[in-house]
C-alpha cells in the first residue's frame, strides 16, 4: 500500500503517513528521482486549541460519540470502550 | 498537595482510585484540576503491557479543566485559563 502510494506522488509530492505501526518497502530510486517527502502526521498537525473549537463549530457530532462516566466508573468506561460498547468514554469530576 | 488518581498497580490489572501525595508543578509545568478526561485506547493498551518494574503507574493523556497554578517559567496560560 505504501509503495503504490509513493509510486502514485507527482514529482515533489509528499506522502503523509497517519497510521500507527507496521513497516513498509518502497521503491528508493522513485523518492530519489521526483524528490519525493515522507513524513509523519499526527492528529493533523493541528493546534488543538484553535482546531478544537472549530470542529465543534462544523457539527462534529460530539453529542453521538461521547459517553460519559463519573470519574469513580472508570473501570466500566475501560471495558465499555475495549468491548466497543461507546465510541469515546469521557470521565467526568464531581 | 493531596490528589486522586486512578493506578493501576499490577501488570494488566484494574485502576484502583488512591488518595496520593505529589508535588507542586515545576518551573515549566502548570498544575490543572482536570474537570473531564477521555479514555483513549491507547491507555488500555498501555495498562496492558506496561512493564511490571514501572508500576504502580497513573495512565491517561486526555485531561481538560482550569490552571490551578503555574511554574516560575510559565507565561502561556495563567491560574484560571480553562
Amino acid at each position: 500500500m505504501i509503495a503504490q502510494a509513493v509510486s502514485g506522488l507527482r514529482r515533489r509530492g509528499t506522502l503523509a503517513l497517519v497510521g500507527i505501526g507496521g513497516t513498509a518497502e518502497f521503491d528508493i530510486m522513485t523518492v530519489m528521482k521526483n524528490g519525493l517527502r515522507i513524513r509523519g502526521v499526527i492528529e493533523g498537525d493541528a493546534d488543538p486549541a484553535t482546531f478544537l473549537p472549530q470542529l465543534v463549530d462544523m457539527r462534529l457530532p460530539i453529542d453521538r460519540l461521547v459517553t460519559t462516566y463519573p470519574f469513580e466508573e472508570i473501570e466500566t468506561a475501560a471495558r465499555d470502550a475495549a468491548d466497543g460498547e461507546v465510541v469515546k468514554p469521557v470521565l467526568v469530576f464531581g | 498537595m493531596r490528589i486522586r488518581a486512578a493506578v493501576v498497580e499490577t501488570a494488566g490489572g484494574p485502576f484502583v482510585l488512591r488518595d496520593l501525595e505529589r508535588d507542586g508543578p515545576r518551573d515549566d509545568q502548570v498544575l490543572v484540576r482536570i474537570t473531564a478526561a477521555g479514555i483513549c485506547h491507547t491507555d488500555l493498551i498501555m495498562r496492558r503491557q506496561w512493564p511490571v518494574q514501572r508500576l504502580p503507574m497513573v495512565f491517561g493523556h486526555e485531561g481538560t479543566g482550569v490552571v490551578e497554578a503555574t511554574g516560575s517559567a510559565v507565561s502561556s496560560v495563567a491560574v484560571g485559563t480553562r
